[in-house]
């Protein structure tokens, strides 16, 4: 293997060195402790002997070269050995980033704590004092941390006096404004250029129970809404007349009578489904829905096929006025198998009504209107009043559906059930 | 008032209090005929003569244990260790006898011994001349220790450790020994146990000593420039410590920085960190503690390498400017 | 012609204000004013009416004296008319100069003539055009109206503008109107004693302040001897008994050596000649911002006929130059204070009871009167009391009426919290020396939380 010839560094101070002349020339044999070059610094003029035996493989520089010191300037090896390269000593001073050397800080370990926040103890200790919560303050630092000022920006928010009333009575929270008065600080204007909240009112009581009857009916049941329109010109006449002797009756109290009759006639309509069971009932427990200022009852007239028409109109007065207020007990709520539910006299023309569970079906009523008929070449009047029947599907099809809707029209087209 | 240099301002110390107690000398290597390894004791040789201003041989354990039995007997010796780093040298001597002997004995005795030691690198003296040793003695109970980092503090803080009758060890700055200061010419003191606020601030609180407390105020200076207001207090007395003004200036800042050319590890500034955190500052701290020390190597040879191994002042402002993120 | 940054025509509060905020905002400004700088409210107005409002008060304290024991060994007073004119003079150039010094000293520059606008960056005085580069002010306020009343141009119906410079004392005074004006001419010739009867169309005297303040009002200055005839129109003048003859409506009839006509005031639009400008009854039309329709032309002060009071038209000046600068500045109508000077003064800011009412629904109104206030008994007129119109959800400052002493100071400490939104909690907070006026401003805000300690408790 090739020893490099060095410029050797022949005093502490000493840099560089002159090659003054080479003793021996490329392919000379060398001996261990011979000289084989003078060098000349600016001190001293000396000789310089070989390290080892071998050939002298190659003279790197001339005589009069300046080199510096420890720099390669000859190889000595094996006759005909191949001479390595040489890189020039790096004189290049690698420099040290100081900030990196003398600032090294403690490992970081990955924060594992969820749901501790990170907030310095002069932030910890003004958020206490001030009553703030930490966990409504955005940090501002690269570090994530909640600095002491960051609390201080919460605390010191400049806002007028009435400002801030107006805003807590808004619930709004300061620190999502900005402030358009002097300095920054918030005004009136700015608390009223926010959209106004809702009025909160928790859904409890009747309303939430009629939620929660109406959601699972809508979830569980496969509904269809039927609509049938029925010719009611002649019940309206009936009516007219009855009344003119002395007898009074309202149209519901027909539709209740029509649909008692056609309920006793159809027993999958008079039904409910419980865990898969059909109950089909052989008495008809009508509901009738009654609204209130602020909700819906559905008192239950029993054993409704079994009155006559001035009997049902009784009965149904009297429990649609105690439902009105508020004088039924939970009891006359109880056992529907069907319910009436007539928004004719707000005029509405068609609706879905939503099933009562555990029933199959809902009537509801629509607003009688007078319409213009082609019969056999003529033009005739007749009063129609839609019915829209809602039914589960599970249970009715729609041919069943349709004859239950057809038998109630027809009853109520002949109005002869006294 | 007239300035002289931190080496004068030692000189003039032991001096006038050799003047004024007939028990207090000195003794160390070269203190005499040289003038001392760094010229500190120059003069003093003519002044008090070889009795009292003594040249030993080279052995610090055989300065200590002279030293040792000389306090045990009523004197008061000042001893020269020629290069802080040679404390070790004499460590049975300085920890298992100065430190201890008051104790054991039940107060029998005291051990009024001045310990001096320059310390501190800068000078391209290496390894084994340059370093900073403060720490290995805070950690003895019975050794008190003070750094000096002026002219006024060299003298004053000199006579105080000379008139106490404990070891103290007195860490004087190599790279101080040229600077100069107002220095004045009476008998004076500085306490020992009392801190020194170099700069008052409200933003960030820098604790200091030695050397290094030129270049925290150059740092300070620069931080004001990007509006940051830097307190600089610099502890001259490291054992025992002045907590109170630590501690109230902590509170004051909530971000304190601890700077000294010690290495790190097991460096003074842990026990400062601690300090501040074990006290009722700790609620008021708004960023850790950073310690900004030196390099846990050995003091290289090569001047570019031993000057960036120990605090420098981009570094320190560069620190500031993190503590106020 | 000459070119400039900003050019404003009148030098009265809107225009000189406006001149000086320009100025100080940058711009190179002239100012055209046809007559003297200060406007009516330094020559014909503000400052005369205070002035003589001032010898009233002395008169009034001259009165006082011999019940505090100061014995004038001659009580009886005369008025040298002519010599009260000079003082008033006197009071008027030196302010007049200040003005013009302020001026020079930012370098605005002055021009004495009757101005036309010839487009919408050019103004005619005289010989001389005027390109405005930034933007053009019109302050040239306005002038006493004349209502069409047959007789109203005979000698010796005058206007204030000639009231305040009469030297010849009138024997009975009667003035029509009963507005600010109106009721301030009727208490210094009422303390120069003479016989004064105000004649006013509407059922209320002052009709535009609270009702329950304007009832607080009458009342004290008919005790001063002042008669009001309200609900009357003036129907003509003719020449009577002592000079002149003022027919009613009704069919009474008053006789008089002198009339006050006070009506109002209409604006000077003679400026704009030719310029298509739009205007709202009169009076030049302005947004916010005190622009017109004419881009480039912003008008301020009386002849918008928005606020006619000096310190609105002074804002309005500033806010006009800062748009004219490129400042957006917008201005407030409901923060512009009110007062009537005299014995008793008056001060409002803000809504009056009826209007809270009915825009709030659910008021709360706190009085205080200032018979329970130290100070005013001290100097000897305690009359009157401070109205605080608030809401019981935010105790916000809605409105404040005074009718008392210095009303028209007080009213500064109530505008000022309103425009700052401080609500009426932290009003009653704040300490308020003692003895002082303004502390019944303290109670009367605690009162509106039921917490008035200087008053007995209210029955609940």
């Amino acid at each position: 293997m090739a020893i490099a010839v060095i410029m050797p560094k022949a005093g502490m101070a000493m840099e560089q060195g002159t090659i003054t002349r080479w003793l021996k020339k490329v392919g000379d044999p060398i001996k261990k402790g011979e000289p084989i070059l003078e060098i000349e610094t600016d001190k001293v003029s000396m000789e310089v002997e070989a390290e080892v035996n071998g050939s002298l493989l190659a003279i790197l520089e001339e005589a009069g070269a300046v080199v510096p010191v420890i720099q390669a300037i000859a190889w000595i090896g094996t006759a005909g050995e191949a001479v390595p390269s040489v890189e020039k000593t790096a004189t290049a001073v690698k420099t040290i980033d100081p900030v990196k050397k003398v600032n090294e800080v403690n490992p970081v370990i990955t924060q594992q704590n969820p749901g501790k926040i990170a907030a310095t103890p002069a932030a910890k200790t003004l958020a206490k004092e001030k009553k703030i919560d930490l966990a409504k303050i955005a940090p501002t630092s690269a570090s994530g941390v909640i600095k002491r000022r960051d609390v201080e920006a919460k605390a010191n928010i400049k806002v007028t006096p009435l400002a801030r009333k107006m805003a807590l009575e808004r619930e709004i929270d300061l620190q999502s404004i900005k402030g358009t008065g002097a300095g920054g600080k918030i005004t009136v204007s700015d608390i009223e250029a926010l959209p106004r909240p809702a009025k909160k009112i928790p859904l409890v009581g009747m309303r939430k129970v009629i939620a929660q009857r109406l959601c699972a009916s809508k979830r569980e049941i496969p509904e269809v809404t039927l609509t049938l329109s029925a010719d009611v010109t002649a019940l309206l006449a009936l009516r007219t007349k009855l009344k003119a002797e002395g007898k009074t009756f309202t149209v519901n109290d027909f539709i209740l009578c029509a649909v008692a009759r056609a309920l006793s006639e159809s027993p999958m309509v008079n039904a409910t489904l419980e865990n898969d069971v059909i109950h089909s009932w052989p008495d008809v427990n009508l509901g009738v829905a009654v609204g209130l200022d602020n909700g819906l009852v559905v008192p239950v007239l029993r054993k409704a096929q079994s009155y006559t028409l001035a009997e049902l109109a009784a009965v149904a007065k009297q429990q649609i006025e105690l439902a009105r207020n508020g004088k039924l007990m939970p009891d006359d709520f109880l056992g529907g198998t069907f319910t009436i539910t007539n928004l004719g006299m707000f005029g509405v023309e068609h609706f879905n009504p939503i099933i009562n569970l555990p029933q199959v079906a809902i009537l509801g009523i629509c607003a009688a209107q007078e319409r213009l008929f082609l019969d056999q070449g003529q033009v005739k009047a007749k009063t129609m009043m839609p019915l829209c029947l809602t039914h589960d599907h599970r249970v009715i099809d729609g041919v069943c559906g349709m004859n239950f809707l057809n038998r109630v029209k027809g009853l109520l087209e002949n109005p002869e059930i006294l | 008032m007239r300035e002289i240099t931190y080496a004068q301002a030692v000189c003039e110390a032991m001096s006038e209090e050799m003047r004024r107690d007939p028990k207090v000398f000195l003794m160390g290597e070269d203190v005499g005929a040289y003038g001392g390894a760094f010229g500190v004791s120059a003069g003093m040789l003519n002044e008090f003569g070889k009795e009292r201003v003594r040249d030993t041989p080279i052995s610090e354990a055989a300065i200590m244990g002279a030293a040792v039995g000389a306090a045990m007997t009523g004197m008061r010796p000042i001893i020269e260790i020629m290069f802080s780093d040679f404390i070790s040298c004499c460590f049975d001597g300085l920890c298992n006898q100065a430190a201890k002997t008051r104790y054991m004995f039940g107060g029998q005795t005291t051990m009024p011994i001045l310990v001096r030691a320059p310390a501190g690198s800068g000078t391209g003296a290496a390894g084994q001349h340059s370093q900073s040793p403060e720490a290995w003695i805070c950690n003895m109970p019975g050794l008190k220790v003070v750094v000096p980092s002026t002219p006024y503090d060299a003298k004053g803080l000199t006579k105080a450790a000379i008139r106490d009758n404990n070891t103290v060890v007195v860490l004087e700055q190599k790279l101080l020994y040229r600077i100069k200061g107002d220095v004045p010419e009476t008998d004076y003191i500085v306490p020992l146990g009392e801190a020194a606020i170099r700069r008052e601030g409200k933003d960030v609180t820098i604790l200091t000593y030695g050397r290094m407390v030129a270049r925290c105020l150059e740092a300070a200076e620069q931080a004001k420039e990007v509006g940051i207001d830097v307190e600089v207090v610099d502890l001259r007395t490291l054992v025992p410590l002045d907590k109170k003004t630590v501690i109230a200036s902590a509170m004051k800042t909530g971000r304190v920085m601890i700077v000294h050319e010690a290495c790190k590890t097991g460096g003074f500034g842990g026990e400062l960190a601690a300090v501040i955190t074990e006290s009722e500052a700790f609620n008021y701290m708004d960023a850790p503690v950073m310690r900004i020390c030196g390099a846990d190597v050995p003091i290289p040879y090569n001047p570019k390498l031993e000057e960036s191994i120990v605090p420098t002042k981009p570094v320190i402002l560069e620190g500031i400017k993190k503590l106020m993120e | 012609m000459k070119t400039t940054d900003v050019i404003i025509i009148g030098g009265g509060p809107g225009g000189y204000v406006a001149a000086l905020k320009s100025a100080m905002l940058g711009a190179s400004v002239t100012l055209i004013e046809r007559d003297a700088v200060g406007g009516t409210c330094l020559n014909r107005g503000c400052i005369p009416t205070k002035t003589y409002l001032h010898n009233a008060e002395i008169i009034h304290h001259i009165h006082q004296a011999a019940s505090r024991g100061i014995l004038l060994a001659d009580a009886s007073i005369t008025i040298d008319l002519a010599k009260a004119v000079a003082a008033k003079n006197a009071v008027v150039s030196p302010l007049v100069a200040g003005i013009k010094g302020l001026l020079r000293s930012r370098k605005v520059a002055l021009v004495t003539g009757n101005a036309t606008l010839i487009g919408k960056n050019q103004v005619k005085v005289g010989d001389e055009t005027y390109e405005a580069t930034k933007g053009i002010i019109v302050a040239t306020g306005s002038s006493p109206a004349r209502p069409p009343i047959k007789g109203i141009d005979l000698p010796n119906v005058l206007t204030s503008d000639e009231m305040l410079n009469l030297i010849e004392m009138p024997k009975e005074l009667v003035i029509i109107g009963a507005g600010v004006i109106g009721i301030e001419m009727a208490q210094i010739f009422s303390a120069y004693n003479v016989k004064v009867t105000v004649v006013e169309a509407e059922q209320t005297i002052t009709p535009f302040i609270d009702s329950e303040c304007a009832t607080a009002l009458r009342a004290l200055l008919e005790k001063c001897g002042i008669t009001f005839l309200t609900g009357q129109k003036v129907t003509k003048i003719v020449h009577g008994k002592q000079g002149l003859s003022v027919s009613l409506a009704s069919g009474e009839s008053l006789s008089a050596s002198h009339v006050l006509v006070a009506v109002g005031r209409k604006p000077n639009v003679e400026v704009l000649g030719a310029l298509a400008i739009e205007k709202e009854r009169g009076f030049i039309r302005v947004n916010a911002q005190m622009q017109t329709s004419v881009p480039g032309i912003y008008a301020v002060g009386d002849v918008t006929g928005k606020s006619m009071l000096a310190h609105a038209a002074a804002k309005m000046g500033e806010i006009a130059a800062e748009n004219i600068m490129g400042h957006a500045a917008r201005f407030d109508g409901s923060a512009v204070p009110g007062c009537i000077y005299g014995s008793p003064e008056v001060g409002w800011i803000g809504m009056t009871e009826a209007q809270a009412k009915e825009k709030y629904g659910e008021i709360k109104v706190s009085r205080f009167p200032f018979a329970a206030n130290g100070r005013a008994k001290c100097a000897g007129h305690a009359d009157g009391l401070i109205k605080i119109v608030s809401e019981p959800k935010h105790q916000a400052i809605l409105g404040v009426h005074i009718v008392g002493p210095l009303a028209s100071e007080l009213i500064n400490e109530a505008a000022a919290l309103r425009a700052a939104e401080v609500t009426c909690e932290e009003w009653a907070e704040m300490m308020h020396a003692h003895p002082t006026h303004a502390e019944t401003l303290m109670e009367a805000a605690a009162g509106v939380l039921d917490r008035c300690l200087h008053l007995p408790p209210t029955k609940a």
